[in-house]
C-alpha cells in the first residue's frame, strides 16, 4: 500500500521549503545501509509530506509588531498569567530575548492562547486528511505514519487525538476504528508539558499495546537526548504501554551544538534505524543495526572544540536538574531559548 | 502498451531484486499492495483481479454483497488449512459481514455511509512487522494472525492477498465519508482565513480572554463571538453645531468593553461597544461605537459644552490602530504615540 511519513515541524519560523533538510537527513541517514545504497532512495520509496502551521503566529505577531515592550506593557497590565515570563525576558541576555522571539514564542501562543490552539489543529488536520484522502482514493490502502519534533509532538498529539476521537460534524471517516496511523516517531517530545484538553497518557494517541480498541497508532516511539532541556520538564514518560512503545530516552550525542535539532536527532542511528524498520520492515539487518550502534560516536574524534561541547553538557546537565521536576509550561518556554542561545554562543566561540 | 509497460515494471522489479544485496522480504513484499499492484496479475486472487471482480458490485454500493462474496469464496478455498488462521480469518470476515448487513438495512443507511459509521474500516489493515519478515492481520486482537517464513507461500498469498482485497474495498468503501471529512475541513480552514483578514484584531489580553470565554480546544472553528475588552485604537471626530463649524480631528480611543457578533462565514461582523475618546484639546467624550465590519465603525461621544456654550458632542469614526501601525504616516505615528501614552496610563 502507499506509504506516507508526515512530518511535523516544532517551534520557529519554517518557510514553504522547511522539510528540505529533513529529507534530505533522512536519505543521508539511509544510505548508511546496505538496502538503501542502490535503488531508489528513501524519499523516492515513500511519501514524506511536510505539515506546517506556523504562518498562524508569524502573522499574529506581525500584527503585534514583534515588540516585546508592547507584549510585557499589555501582560502586565491584564495580569495574563505569563508575567514571569515576561519578567525573565527583561533580565535575559539579547541572543535569550532573540531565540525567545523566533522560537519560543510560538509555545507561549500555542499554549496559552486557545483561538490560536484552535486554528492550529484545524488547520494541521486539513493538510492531513486532504493528503490521505487524495492517496485512499479508487480503493488504495495507505500505510500512514508521522515524524513530529519538538512543539511538533504536541501540535500532532493534539491534533490527531481530537482527530481520532471526535467526528468532524457527525463525520467518523478518521476516527479510530475507521482509521490507524502506522507509527508515530517522536522526537524531543513536550506533549505531556503542553498538555490542554486532551491528556497525552489517556488520548487515542497511544500503539495498540496499550489498548488495541482504541489505538490510533501500531507502534509509538519516542526520542529524547539526555543533555536537550527542552522536553526534560514534565518528560513524556508513559506508564506501561507494551511491546508496541519504543523509547531511546538516552541520546547523548554532540553532532551540533543545537543538540535540540530535527536533523540532529534523525543522525543517531538510535533514532533513524527504527525509524526506517517502522516505516519499510527489517530492510536493516540486525548486524548492520548493532554495528551502526558501536560505532558512532558521541562527539566525532577530529571535533574542532571538544572541550566546548563538554562545558555545553555540563551547563545543559545543570539546566535540566533545575527544572526537569517543573510541570509548568513556562520553563519549558524559559529552558528553550536558554539551550538555544548556549548552543549559538558555542558555536559562535568555536568557529 | 498498458500490458508492455507491466512487462517493463516486472522485469525491472526482477532485475532489481536480483542484483539488490539487501535483505529480501519475502513475505513483506508478498503481502505489499504497492509492490504487488506493478506485478502481472495471473491468479484471480491477485487483488488487482479480486477487485476488478467486485468492481461492479461496488460501483452500484452493494458493499454487503461485495463482503460476503469474499467470504464465500474465503470458504470455498482449498489451499486453506483448517486450522485456527482459518477460523479467525472468516471470523472477521463473518463479522465485517454482519456489521455491512446492519448498515445496509437501517433506514438511516445513507447517513450512515456518509458518515462512515458502523462498520469499522481498519478492521484488516496489515501490519509490516519491523523486525521479521512478516506481517499481521488483526494485531493484538484475540484473532490475530502473523505472516512469516513458516507459512507457505501459497498459503500466505490466500490469507496476505485476501486481506488486501477486503481491505481495498473498505478503502472504497469510506472515500465518500473521507472526501466529506476534508471538505468539511476545508470550510474550517476558510473560516480561519476570513476570520483572520476580516476580523475585529484583538490586542493579547482580548486573544487571551476570548480564547476563554469563547472559545473550546475541541472546537475546529473560530468562535462566532467576541468581546472588546480595553480596546484602544485611533479614530476621526468630527464635531460642531453645524457643517460650516464642523471639526475634525484624529483622537485615540478606547472601547472598554463590547461585543461583536460574526456570521458563519466570519467574513462580517456587528456589535456594540461602549466608547471613550481623548483629543488632545479637549475633554474626554464618552459614548458608544456600532461595529458593522472592518471598515463600518460609527459612533457618538458626548461631553459638557464648551465655555461658550457649543456643544461638543461629536461623530466618531474608528480606524483600527493596527491598520494605521502598519503604515505609518506622521499622523499616524502621533497617534501611536498616543495611543501608548495612554497603555501607559491604563498600567498605572
Amino acid at each position: 500500500m502507499a506509504k506516507v511519513l508526515f512530518l511535523i515541524h516544532g517551534m520557529g519560523v519554517h518557510g514553504q521549503d522547511w522539510a528540505d533538510s529533513v529529507k534530505d537527513k533522512l536519505n543521508e541517514v539511509a544510505t548508511r545501509y546496505a538496502a538503501f545504497q542502490s535503488g531508489p532512495s528513501l524519499s523516492a520509496r515513500i511519501d514524506l509530506a511536510p505539515i506546517t502551521y506556523d504562518s498562524v503566529f508569524a502573522d499574529l505577531l506581525t500584527q503585534w509588531n514583534d515588540s516585546a515592550d508592547a507584549l510585557r506593557q499589555h501582560i502586565t497590565a491584564h495580569n495574563i498569567p505569563v508575567a514571569d515570563v515576561v519578567t525573565w525576558l527583561e533580565g535575559a541576555s539579547e541572543s535569550e530575548r532573540n531565540f525567545f522571539w523566533t522560537h519560543m514564542v510560538d509555545v507561549l501562543l500555542y499554549r496559552y492562547f486557545t483561538i490560536k490552539t484552535t486554528e492550529v489543529r484545524a488547520r494541521v488536520l486539513q493538510q492531513i486528511t486532504s493528503k490521505l484522502s487524495a492517496l485512499m482514493t479508487g480503493g488504495e490502502p495507505v500505510d500512514a505514519s508521522v515524524l513530529a519534533h519538538s512543539m511538533g509532538t504536541s501540535v500532532a498529539h493534539d491534533s490527531l487525538s481530537r482527530l481520532g476521537q471526535f467526528p468532524i460534524g457527525d463525520n467518523q471517516a478518521f476516527m479510530v476504528g475507521n482509521f490507524r496511523f502506522t507509527n508515530f516517531f517522536m522526537l524531543a517530545n513536550v506533549s505531556r508539558i503542553l498538555e490542554t484538553d486532551s491528556l497525552v497518557y489517556q488520548s487515542v494517541v497511544h500503539p495498540l499495546s496499550a489498548g488495541a480498541q482504541n489505538a490510533y497508532c501500531s507502534r509509538y516511539y519516542n526520542y529524547r537526548h539526555r543533555f536537550d532541556p527542552i522536553p526534560a520538564a514534565r518528560a513524556f514518560l508513559p506508564p506501561v504501554w507494551g511491546q508496541d512503545y519504543h523509547a531511546s530516552e538516552n541520546l547523548s550525542h554532540f553532532r551540533d551544538f543545537n543538540i535540540h535539532g530535527f536533523e540532529h536527532y534523525l543522525d543517531h542511528p538510535a533514532v533513524h534505524i527504527p525509524l526506517i524498520k517502522g516505516l519499510f520492515g527489517p530492510l536493516i539487518t540486525a548486524t548492520e543495526q548493532q554495528q551502526a550502534l558501536d560505532q558512532y560516536e558521541d562527539i566525532v574524534a577530529d571535533h574542532p572544540c571538544p572541550q566546548h561541547l563538554h562545558a555545553l553538557s555540563e551547563e545543559l546537565q545543570e539546566l535540566i536538574e533545575s527544572i526537569e521536576n517543573s510541570s509548568d509550561p513556562k520553563t519549558l518556554i524559559k529552558a528553550g531559548a536558554q539551550l538555544l542561545a548556549k548552543a549559538k554562543e558555542v558555536h559562535d566561540a568555536c568557529v | 502498451m498498458r500490458a508492455f509497460k507491466r512487462l517493463a515494471l516486472a522485469l525491472t522489479y526482477t532485475v532489481f531484486t536480483l542484483f539488490n544485496p539487501a535483505q529480501a522480504l519475502e513475505v513483506q513484499d508478498d503481502c505489499d499492495w504497492d509492490l504487488l499492484k506493478d506485478r502481472p496479475a495471473t491468479s484471480a486472487l491477485h487483488p488487482s483481479l479480486a477487485y476488478i471482480h467486485l468492481q461492479a458490485k461496488i460501483e452500484r454500493g452493494e458493499w454487503r454483497t461485495a463482503i460476503r462474496a469474499l467470504r464465500e469464496d474465503f470458504e470455498h478455498a482449498t489451499v486453506i488449512p483448517e486450522d485456527e488462521h482459518r477460523v479467525r480469518f472468516l471470523r472477521q470476515l463473518r463479522a465485517l459481514e454482519s456489521e455491512m448487513e446492519v448498515v445496509s438495512a437501517s433506514p438511516d443507511y445513507d447517513t450512515l455511509l456518509k458518515n462512515a459509521a458502523g462498520v469499522r474500516l481498519v478492521r484488516f489493515k496489515i501490519e509490516r512487522d519491523p523486525d521479521e519478515d512478516a506481517v499481521h492481520l488483526f494485531l493484538r486482537e484475540p484473532d490475530q494472525i502473523t505472516i512469516n517464513g513458516a507459512m507457505p507461500p501459497e498459503v500466505r498469498r490466500q490469507y496476505c492477498w485476501r486481506a488486501i482485497t477486503v481491505n481495498r474495498v473498505l478503502t472504497r468503501y469510506g472515500q465518500d465519508a473521507r472526501a466529506a471529512a476534508v471538505a468539511t475541513l476545508n470550510e474550517y480552514v476558510g473560516q480561519w482565513d476570513a476570520y483572520n483578514e476580516y476580523g475585529y484584531l484583538q490586542f493579547p489580553w482580548e486573544l487571551y480572554l476570548n480564547g476563554k470565554w469563547t472559545t473550546q480546544r475541541r472546537n475546529l472553528t473560530p468562535p462566532r463571538h467576541q468581546w472588546i475588552i480595553a480596546h484602544p485604537g485611533i479614530g476621526i471626530e468630527q464635531a460642531g453645531n453645524s457643517v460650516q463649524e464642523s471639526r475634525r480631528h484624529e483622537v485615540v480611543t478606547l472601547e472598554p468593553l463590547g461585543y461583536l457578533r460574526y456570521t458563519e462565514d466570519r467574513r462580517f461582523y456587528y456589535g456594540l461597544s461602549l466608547l471613550a475618546t481623548f483629543p488632545s484639546d479637549n475633554d474626554v467624550g464618552l459614548g458608544a461605537l456600532l461595529h458593522l465590519g472592518r471598515m463600518a465603525k460609527l459612533g457618538y461621544v458626548t461631553r459638557d459644552r464648551d465655555a461658550n456654550g457649543r456643544k461638543q458632542d461629536a461623530v466618531v469614526f474608528s480606524i483600527d490602530l493596527y491598520q494605521l501601525l502598519s503604515t505609518p504616516s506622521q499622523q499616524q505615528l502621533d497617534g501611536k504615540a498616543q495611543a501608548q501614552a495612554l497603555i501607559e496610563m491604563l498600567r498605572q
